[in-house]
């Protein structure tokens, strides 16, 4: 099996961009909905 | 997301509580009578909707003496501490700067990681704390710039992460020259800053 490292570096890195671009997309909806309605889904998640 | 913020309070109505949240708040309620206590870190980002587990919620709490101490002790009927049964001992680990980890008795997660105030950025959070109203609870929290200073500064990508998503929410709320102050001061380097634009 061969491993490329670097490969695998720069994926990591996308990765974690791609997971902050998403962080941004859910504060945009966090902010535009109801308190009730986010913390529900929340609650689904976390318990 | 229907928040009011000022200075020194968050209301944040409606918001149907978590497991997590009930165990913070219930541990809080009993607190609030003994000490001054600020919540740091993790937990701060999952109050406002980040959906990430976390097995303990950081906070430090104003020294304290034995006697206080133990009174507050005495009253945490349903929870129990990992470090030591006998007060004192548990007191001493709060003197040496370590911390005490409560949960409730019988389980293990979440936890309370409890340490007393130490170093200045300690104190700033303590006396600079937010209070967050959340219909008929409240609980207190760290001033929303410095616990985004102090994530970018811890800097793994989860913590970066709850940075970002404190950034975010709160970017039309906060102070943002004391954000500045704080990077600057703790020396967060550009490399990092960047991950909240």
């Amino acid at each position: 099996m061969k491993i490329d490292l670097q490969e695998l570096e720069e994926e990591k890195k996308k990765n974690f961009e791609e997971r902050l671009k998403f962080i941004d997309s859910y504060v945009e909806w966090l902010k535009k909905t109801p308190n009730r309605e986010w913390s529900r889904q929340q609650v689904e998640v976390l318990g | 997301m229907e928040l009011i913020y000022s200075q020194n309070k968050i209301v944040l109505n409606d918001k149907i509580l978590s497991k997590l949240d009930r165990f913070v708040f219930g541990f809080t309620n009993i607190l609030d009578n003994h000490a001054k206590y600020v919540i740091i870190s993790g937990y701060v980002a999952i109050l406002f909707g980040r959906n990430r587990a976390s097995e303990d919620v950081d906070m430090f709490v104003e020294p304290i003496s034995f006697g206080d101490f133990k009174r507050f002790w005495n009253d945490l009927e349903g929870y129990e501490c990992h470090n030591s049964n006998e007060v004192s001992y548990a007191y001493e680990y709060l003197i040496d700067g370590l911390a005490l980890r409560f949960s409730k008795k019988g389980e293990f997660i979440p936890n309370i990681e409890f340490k007393f105030a130490k170093k200045d950025l300690d104190r700033y959070d303590l006396d600079n704390r937010i209070e967050v109203c959340i219909d008929n609870e409240r609980l207190f929290v760290g001033p929303i710039e410095l616990q985004i200073a102090y994530k970018l500064f811890l800097g793994s990508e989860k913590d970066i992460e709850d940075a970002r998503f404190l950034f975010k929410l709160f970017n039309n709320y906060i102070d943002a020259a004391k954000l500045e102050k704080f990077l600057n001061d703790i020396r967060i380097r550009p490399e990092i800053r960047k991950y909240l634009n």
